[in-house]
């Protein structure tokens, strides 16, 4: 019977932490969130941050936007090519790109080169005293330090996720035009014809969700850091985890909520 | 006047601060002593509200901030000037920067009046050529100086010093030593504690001691109770003998 209890109390106990886990992200979140509607603004924080998460993610953006689209391309293409239809390459690319593709990676994309660098500075931040001095000094860590970056997260993801798509779909043209033999003017008469601005807006909603939650579980696991270098470590490894679980289950969940409305 | 009633703090199963009854009076330099663990940065921590006691009252000047919200307890924190026991620059920041910060965030001085603000602050403390240098470019005694600069820069009515000196060549020591006597000589009406282990300077430098030993306040007075006392803890401590009743963690 032990035997039997040890890995269920053990399995208890990991749950357990998981919940805990998950409310103080969620209390976290509410804080910070309050913290947003709060005054002052803090433009110039707020253009720092719009710039370290857009203008520096744009070119791993538009690289793998266009790498993306010309695969899918080649791959839609192929398929449809045995039904003779290769002329919806771009469409079907497009619908994959504006609905899923183009949010998801975006997020991943920005997940692993910006979230982790706001849990690293953090954190960093965090075993080195400088949070306490903050707040030593009468200054909200959230005012000064998260709500920036949740703001400049949420904005910057849908443009990178415009940004992704457009790229893509060059991507997907040059497949279908000098492997399929697909012309421009059907490509892009099946691109307005499929596609309508609901798949797009369907993306950008994600893409908005997205970039909050990127920048929240960030900062949450940077300002939980604790100990020396190993524990900025640590909290870089779980912050870039927590923040791609927590992207796909979101996006389960939006898409869930799309399709059913 | 600070004053700690009864106050206590746990940290999961260890008890740092039991039942502790202090009071730091205004206008002097208080240190607090003790061995590495005892709570005298925890003590610091709760006078500006970044912990909370389990038990007992916090009042400073005659507010109880232990029934602050977070709200009040920031505005309480702005009379402090605290320097970090590594001094907690920013990174990010330049010196000028870092001095500026508590100025941007809380007055509405224009840039020029604050730049001119933190270049008097930063040659009180000596560090007139270092403006545009970062944190990392800066040696352990400029970090402290800047530190200490920053904690001067908005006018505080009371310094919190943490161990300002330790891991410092005696030289440098010394002059740390000297600025924390200069400043309170320069601003009388400031009330400075300081954490440290430095026994000499304590008692060059202090008004009062308050010496902390398994959570408890052993003995607290002047430099010449510390002196004359006859209480073995103290004695082994102030004398750094390894052997006697003070156990050895």
């Amino acid at each position: 019977m032990q035997v039997l209890a040890q890995p269920v109390t053990l399995l208890g106990a990991f749950f357990l932490r998981r919940i805990i886990e998950l409310g103080t992200f969620l209390i976290f979140l509410q804080q910070a969130l309050v913290e947003v509607c709060r005054r002052p603004l803090r433009l110039d924080r707020i253009f720092i941050q719009l710039e370290f998460i857009g203008n520096k993610s744009l070119p791993i953006i538009l690289i793998t936007g266009f790498f993306v689209g010309a695969v899918f391309g080649l791959q839609v293409g192929s398929i449809f090519n045995i039904f003779s239809a290769e002329s919806l390459t771009g469409s079907a690319t497009g619908l994959a790109l504006t609905r899923e593709l183009a949010p998801l990676i975006t997020a991943f994309l920005i997940a692993g080169r910006v979230g982790s660098a706001i849990t690293a500075e953090l954190a960093a931040m965090k075993v080195n005293e400088q949070i306490d001095a903050m707040e030593a000094m009468g200054v909200n860590p959230l005012s000064y330090l998260v709500k920036p970056l949740l703001i400049a997260s949420t904005l910057m993801l849908p443009v990178l996720c415009i940004f992704f798509v457009l790229v893509g779909m060059v991507g997907s043209y040059i497949s279908a035009r000098f492997i399929f033999d697909v012309s421009e003017g059907i490509f892009r008469e099946k691109i307005l014809e499929f596609i309508v601005i609901q798949d797009i807006g369907a993306g950008l909603v994600k893409a908005v969700f997205f970039g909050l939650v990127i920048a929240a579980v960030a900062c949450n696991c940077g300002l939980q850091a604790k100990g020396g270098a190993r524990g900025i470590g640590e909290a870089t490894t779980t912050g870039v985890v927590a923040n791609l679980l927590s992207v796909l289950c979101l996006d389960v969940f939006i898409t869930w909520v799309q399709v059913s409305i | 006047m600070i004053t700690f009633e009864h106050i206590s703090k746990k940290f999961g199963n260890t008890t740092v601060l039991d039942e502790i009854c202090l009071q730091i009076p205004p206008n002097k330099i208080t240190f607090i002593i003790g061995r590495s663990g005892e709570g005298k940065s925890v003590t610091i921590k709760h006078i500006i509200g970044l912990l909370r006691p389990d038990r007992g009252r916090i009042v400073v000047d005659g507010e109880e901030i232990t029934t602050f919200n977070t709200a009040q307890m920031r505005q309480h924190r702005k009379k402090f000037g605290v320097l970090f026991q590594h001094s907690a620059l920013f990174d990010s920041m330049s010196v000028l920067d870092n001095v500026i910060f508590p100025l941007r965030e809380h007055t509405s001085l224009s840039r020029k009046a604050m730049h001119i603000k933190a270049e008097e602050s930063l040659a009180r403390v000596g560090l007139g050529d270092v403006l545009q240098r970062y944190p990392s470019e800066l040696s352990m005694g400029e970090k402290k100086r800047t530190g200490l600069a920053r904690a001067l820069v908005n006018d505080p009515h009371v310094l919190l010093y943490d161990e300002p000196t330790t891991g410092m060549d005696p030289l440098i020591a010394e002059m740390i030593d000297n600025l924390i006597l200069r400043i309170n000589d320069e601003l009388p009406e400031v009330t400075s504690v300081v954490i440290s282990h430095d026994i000499k300077a304590t008692l060059a430098t202090a008004d009062k001691i308050i010496m902390l030993y398994k959570g408890k306040v052993v003995l607290e007075g002047d430099p010449s109770t510390f002196i004359n006392t006859r209480d073995p803890v103290v004695n082994q401590f102030m004398a750094g003998q390894v052997e006697g009743p003070m156990q050895f963690m």
